[in-house]
Parts: structure tokens; C-alpha cells; sequence
């Protein structure tokens, strides 16, 4: 051990910090604390915008003044309740559900025409067509590709039901 | 003003982060991160200076906008402070702090120091923690500021902390923590 941590073993205060219990509890609550920062920030603004007191919210909504202090402080955990008071004093919208796109099968398909199966975000991706032999029969299906990149063998998207059709083993040519 | 253990890891004690603590029941790190996590200071803070953050983040920076960047950047940065604390993948203190003066090239004892959550996707971070480097990834923290000046001499908040340096590097000197060619020597 070094004679400088020989010497901060003497002068240490003794006093032992719970900063990383503390930590590991905020970390496990992440994107809760991050949608209540998110709130108070959006609060505090409108507030500024409108000239308004905390104290006036507070009477506007039908709650204590320490309650709006911990929404502004980023340390209310919301109810559907307080959201929906916060929004009628504020007469503004705060929370959203976001709908999921609609997703497309997508589908890996090799030259030995092996195929595995997931989904992709239907904005990500645009339709193209490809002509592969099955059986020295050509078949010609729509498909679809992803954005940005040029298709190419073995990265291609398509219906679910169209990938479980193809049967090994499939040729495809770009159409 | 005495210095607080905060965490190492395991069983290398005295290694690790420690804190100055100013008289207060809570260490420096404990008030920067009440600073840093309470929308309304941040928020205030922001609106106070509104002119010098546009002149970092750009003209069309709003109040809020600035507010939830900062306050997204305190997170990342007590994030890796905590990881670098206890070496999680491989992280170190002496990765995170670099030499106050970016004229200083080596680590040495008694440095004055400086981290920042600087990465490919923050190339300019506003958020600085500041501490004294003791030893091979062991550290005093003495505080923290929102940077928007090139010089901490420029603005109140890093003045005050370059004096906070200052001062508790000069207490460290008294109790007889040694230094070998601090290049530097601000005190």
C-alpha cells in the first residue's frame, strides 16, 4: 500500500456514504424517474410561459402545495388521477399511449434456402419483387426490403405466409 | 472539512472515491446530485443563462430542451462515475478523471482533476466532476458544475469550484498526502 492511502486510511471521516445503495434503487426505477423528470420540466416551462405560481397550480388541481413540489421536483410518482388534474389545470395534454406499428414477417432466405422468421417495423422497410426458381419453375412473389440498404440474397422481407411457402431448396434472382 | 469513503471495490480499501464534505451532513457528491437531479434548479439555471447556452448548443436551444439535456447528462455521468467506482467492465476512475489543465499530460499525486461523460455521442459535454487525484484510481471529489465557459475562471459556479480544488487540495497537503511533480501547483 502506497504512503498515500497509508496517510487517507488516518484521515478518513469514518463516516460511510450510501450513495450507491441509493444508486442501485434510482437505477431500478430508471425510465419511471426519467417520465417524471420529463413532466416536471414540461410543467416548470408551462408555468414560466403563463406567469403562474405553484401555488396556483396547486389550487387549480385541488392539492397541496407540496404535492405540485414534488411533481416540479421530478419526485411524483403519478397516478392516472394526478396526471388527468395536472392536464385539466394545465389544459394541456401529457401523457400518450403510443399504438405499435404494424410489423411484416421477415424472413433470412439463403442459397440452400433455409429461412428464419421475425418482424420489422413496416416503416422500415419497402416492397420490391423477386423471381426465384422452385423446381426449374420460376415464381415470381412480391416482397419487401429495407430501406436505405440494396437488397441482396439472403436479406430479404416479405409476408410471413410468402417465406413459409418457399420451399428448400429456392434460387433467387433479383428481379 | 473532513473527507467521506464513498465506495471502491471490494477489498481494496482505501482505493476507490472519496468526498469532501464542507461542514455539511451531506458530501459534495450527495449535493451534486441533488442539484443535478432537481428540475427545478436545473430548469432556472438554464433560464439564467439562456445566452451562453445557445452559444453551445446552438441558437434555436430552448429552456426546456437545454433542461432535459443537462439533466440527461447528469445521469450518464453519475452512471459512470458509480461504474468506474467499483471497476464494473473494466471501467476506472483514472479513465473517467483526466488532468484539470489539458496541458498535463501524465497522472501524478495531488492533481487536480476533471470527468465528464464525453463519448462518440456526446462530443461536448456541459456537465464537469471535479476531484484530486490521490493515487492510482483514488480520488476525493470536491464538486461538479454545469461548464458553459472555456476558463472556469468565466463563470460563478466553476470559479467557485476551482477554489473548492484549490482549497481542499491544500487541506490534503497539510495532512500530508504527498506529491512527487505536480507540474501545476495551483495552491
Amino acid at each position: 500500500m502506497s504512503k498515500n492511502h497509508e496517510i487517507l486510511k488516518k484521515i478518513d471521516s469514518g463516516r460511510r456514504s450510501d450513495w450507491l445503495e441509493t444508486r442501485a434503487k434510482k437505477r431500478s426505477h430508471k425510465k419511471a424517474r426519467e417520465n417524471a423528470r420529463l413532466v416536471a420540466i414540461r410543467v416548470l416551462t408551462i408555468l414560466r410561459e403563463r406567469n403562474m405560481s405553484q401555488t396556483e397550480l396547486a389550487e387549480k388541481m385541488g392539492v397541496s402545495r407540496q404535492q405540485v413540489t414534488k411533481i416540479v421536483k421530478g419526485q411524483e410518482n403519478f397516478t392516472f388521477e394526478t396526471i388527468d388534474k395536472l392536464e385539466t389545470a394545465l389544459g394541456v395534454t401529457l401523457m400518450t399511449i403510443a399504438v405499435p406499428e404494424p410489423t411484416l414477417g421477415y424472413g433470412q432466405v439463403n442459397l440452400q434456402g433455409s429461412i428464419s422468421l421475425s418482424t420489422v417495423k413496416l416503416s422500415d422497410i419497402h416492397a420490391c419483387r423477386i423471381v426465384y426458381k422452385y423446381h426449374s419453375m420460376p415464381v415470381i412473389i412480391n416482397v419487401f426490403t429495407r430501406k436505405s440498404t440494396r437488397s441482396k440474397l439472403g436479406d430479404v422481407f416479405m409476408p410471413q405466409d410468402s417465406i413459409e411457402n418457399i420451399l428448400s431448396p429456392a434460387v433467387i434472382q433479383m428481379s | 472539512m473532513e473527507i467521506d469513503y464513498l465506495f471502491g471495490p471490494e477489498n481494496e480499501y482505501p482505493k476507490g472515491l472519496w468526498a469532501a464534505r464542507f461542514g455539511n451532513d451531506m458530501d459534495e457528491l450527495q449535493l451534486l446530485e441533488e442539484m443535478w437531479e432537481d428540475p427545478e434548479q436545473i430548469e432556472t439555471f438554464c433560464h439564467n443563462h439562456l445566452e451562453k447556452l445557445k452559444m453551445t448548443f446552438g441558437d434555436d436551444i430552448t429552456v426546456e430542451k437545454a433542461t432535459t439535456e443537462i439533466m440527461e447528462e447528469a445521469q450518464e455521468l453519475l452512471e459512470l462515475l458509480e461504474d468506474a467506482g467499483m471497476k464494473r467492465d473494466g471501467a476506472k476512475l483514472q479513465f473517467l478523471f483526466r488532468p484539470l489543465d489539458n496541458r498535463e499530460a501524465s497522472l501524478v499525486e495531488l492533481q487536480l482533476s476533471k470527468g465528464s461523460a464525453k463519448s462518440r455521442w456526446r462530443k461536448n459535454p456541459k456537465l464537469r466532476i471535479y476531484a484530486i487525484r490521490i493515487d492510482e484510481d483514488t480520488y476525493v471529489l470536491t464538486g461538479g458544475a454545469i461548464k458553459l465557459t472555456y476558463q472556469m475562471e468565466e463563470a460563478e459556479a466553476t470559479r467557485k469550484e476551482l477554489d473548492k480544488l484549490k482549497n481542499v487540495k491544500r487541506w490534503l497537503k497539510n495532512k500530508g498526502i504527498i506529491f512527487s511533480e505536480d507540474l501545476t501547483d495551483l495552491s
